[in-house]
């Protein structure tokens, strides 16, 4: 290769680069135009970093889990416990820290378990609309959708037993269905586009327009749909605590939180309060990353 | 006779609709040789995106062939048949993927036929977005950045990658400004020059024929009336509906008025291909209408070399022969 054409394609580099640095700044401008998104990514940052370093961060690392101290049970917040002690004596500030952790676990995971195959399954049936594949994907959708998550995860752990593994898979059998609906919704009017078309002239491969063409062109708003779910997926997670099919003590969860301190109101608030507060907060920061990042990325295709 | 580029005979395509069946092509031929540019007009509803479609390989006919140096392309295409033929679409805005680099666009169609790899591809990419006269930066933007025009001029440079012999032109300058139009039209011409491309040039504007089509072939309601070279096409249309069309090119002097060949006045819509009138299919809007036309079905009559039209005038009103000819 001469020197020229190492310049040239060095030029190519820097360009290529300038140009990607550019359209991140845009879109960096445009959603901190919002204040509300960036009180969502805020919100979530900081949930998100104290889960990853919690055992730094929570003044009690070892209340996380199965410990007692019956002298420092039930204290009111402030002081050395800053959000008070449960009745066996364990820093609730401490176990929110935890539980966070948890509940960021159980939602990556059931997301990125329920994500690809439906998003996959989405693609193609999109792609194949009106055909027999469209029918059978979609209809095993519909089904799917028809089932209530809680009764499902009951019926899971009636077969099976009532643990955080089992609720896990609960959450994600309800929820591929709905990334293959967003997805089909996308692909099936994305097909008829006269990019895919040029694509299917050439005798590219089906591979090639559906991973290439149509799924870079749905990224934005399954981007989207897994941000908002992070929230949802917090919810559902501690509602199967809340009745006893998620999260088995000692593990420390926002929902078992909420159900265990709600035997002690009003006058131990706290117990009830602080974990409620907490899954408030998540849920809603998420929500509005979603929103800013929706914002920002529709804008960004047209 | 040496065997055509591109020859279409008795092509058919019926869609199934609710509300019956849409004969949008019904039975069209024509011939276009290499290196010429064959314009097919027609109204809306015409049939000609359609046909293209076919030949493009994206729609299959419902009957008919479509042959391509003699070789029939019915059912699936070899890669050196998808190679030959390139399309180039109506909307630029939608024939380039949003989330591509310019580069991967053109790259694409080399990359999935094998003709380049590695550091070829750059070199090959910087070879076709010089040919549609665009700087070599245009490679690494995506195309929300680029003018219509600049992309229409891409789609253009991704159709010629591969060295096709024959492009379809599906109205590409339908969706330009005036100043756009004229600057891709002059593109495609001095790469036709360059590289011998033959065209097929789907359009319902007459203008761009004077000047860029070689041949012309006018389609009313999924079949051709009239097929002639371009000169004889403006001076001496002979199917009433040409007549009609070139009367109501819009013009701003007398003397452009007084080099129209006839007056005719454009009367009434096309007609739904879904249920098409008997006989002529114009005769619910010709002037010139007579006795057999609401029956009798015209031929295709060769009235001077290469220019065939289709319609009783020139049969002598005589009752026509069931089968068709072509042409």
């Amino acid at each position: 290769m001469s020197s020229s054409e190492t310049a040239a394609a060095h030029d190519a580099r820097a360009l290529w680069w300038a140009m990607k640095r550019d359209n991140w700044r845009r879109m960096w401008y445009r959603f901190t135009r919002n204040p509300l998104s960036v009180v969502g990514l805020v919100i979530v940052l900081v949930t998100g970093l104290a889960a990853i370093f919690a055992d730094y961060i929570a003044p009690y690392p070892e209340h996380a889990g199965a410990f007692v101290d019956f002298g420092n049970a039930m204290k009111p917040p402030g002081g050395q416990y800053l959000l008070g002690t449960d009745p066996v004596g364990r820093d609730v500030l401490s176990r929110i820290i935890y539980g966070y952790r948890f509940s960021f676990g159980m939602a990556i995971v059931v997301i990125a378990l329920a994500a690809p195959p439906g998003v996959i399954l989405g693609l193609v049936a999109g792609y194949y609309r009106g055909t027999r594949i469209d029918s059978i994907i979609m209809r095993i959708t519909d089904i799917f959708l028809a089932v209530p998550p809680l009764v499902l995860a009951m019926a899971i752990t009636a077969v099976l037993t009532a643990n955080v593994f089992n609720a896990m898979i609960a959450v994600t059998l309800m929820w591929w269905p709905w990334y293959t609906r967003l997805v089909y919704g996308l692909a099936s009017s994305l097909r008829n586009e006269f990019y895919v078309q040029a694509a299917e002239v050439m005798g590219a491969s089906k591979f090639h327009i559906l991973f290439r063409e149509i799924l870079p062109n749905c990224i934005s708003s399954i981007l989207t749909k897994m941000t908002l779910d992070m929230g949802f997926v917090i919810i559902i997670g501690s509602s199967l605590s809340f009745v006893g099919l998620g999260a088995q003590p000692p593990t420390p969860d926002l929902g078992t939180m909420v159900a265990d301190g709600a035997k002690y109101m009003p006058d131990q608030w706290w117990l009830t309060t602080f974990p409620a507060l907490a899954i408030v907060t998540v849920v809603l920061g998420f929500n509005l990353l979603g929103d800013g990042l929706r914002d920002v990325l529709t804008v960004e295709e047209q | 006779m040496a065997v055509a580029l591109l020859e279409v005979r008795h092509l058919k395509k019926y869609f199934h609709t609710a509300e019956g069946v849409v004969r949008a092509v019904d039975d069209v031929s024509f011939t276009l040789d290499a290196g010429r540019t064959l314009g097919l007009v027609g109204e809306s509803g015409s049939g000609k995106t359609t046909t293209a479609y076919m030949i493009a390989g994206i729609h299959q006919p419902t009957s008919g062939e479509v042959l391509f140096e003699g070789r029939n392309l019915a059912g699936p295409r070899s890669r050196e048949l998808r190679r030959q033929i390139q399309m180039v679409f109506q909307d630029p805005g939608t024939s380039l993927n949003p989330t591509h680099s310019i580069k991967d666009i053109l790259t694409l169609p080399l990359r999935v036929h094998g003709l380049a790899r590695g550091p070829q591809l750059e070199a090959r990419a910087r070879e076709l977005i010089e040919h549609v006269h665009l700087p070599a930066s245009f490679l690494y933007k995506y195309p929300r950045e680029l003018s219509e025009g600049e992309k229409q001029a891409v789609a253009i440079a991704r159709a010629i990658a591969v060295n096709p012999k024959l492009i379809v032109l599906d109205e590409p300058t339908a969706s330009l400004d005036v100043s756009m139009q004229a600057w891709i039209l002059r593109l495609l011409l001095e790469l036709q020059q360059e590289f011998g491309f033959a065209y097929l040039l789907i359009t319902h504007d007459l203008s761009l024929m004077r000047n860029f089509a070689t041949d012309v072939a006018i389609m009313y309601l999924g079949r051709i009336v009239e097929t002639a070279p371009a000169d004889a096409f403006f001076t001496r249309p002979r199917h009433p509906y040409t007549q009609m069309l070139i009367s109501s090119i819009p013009v701003v002097t007398d003397e452009e008025e007084a080099l129209k060949p006839a007056q005719v006045v454009s009367q009434g819509e096309i007609p739904s291909p879904v249920n098409p009138p008997s006989g002529c299919r114009f005769h619910t809007r010709c002037p010139r209408r007579f006795e057999p036309c609401d029956r009798e079905e015209p031929v295709m009559l060769e009235l001077e070399p290469g220019h065939c039209a289709a319609c009783h005038l020139y049969s002598g009103g005589q009752a026509a022969p069931s089968q068709r000819d072509n042409p």
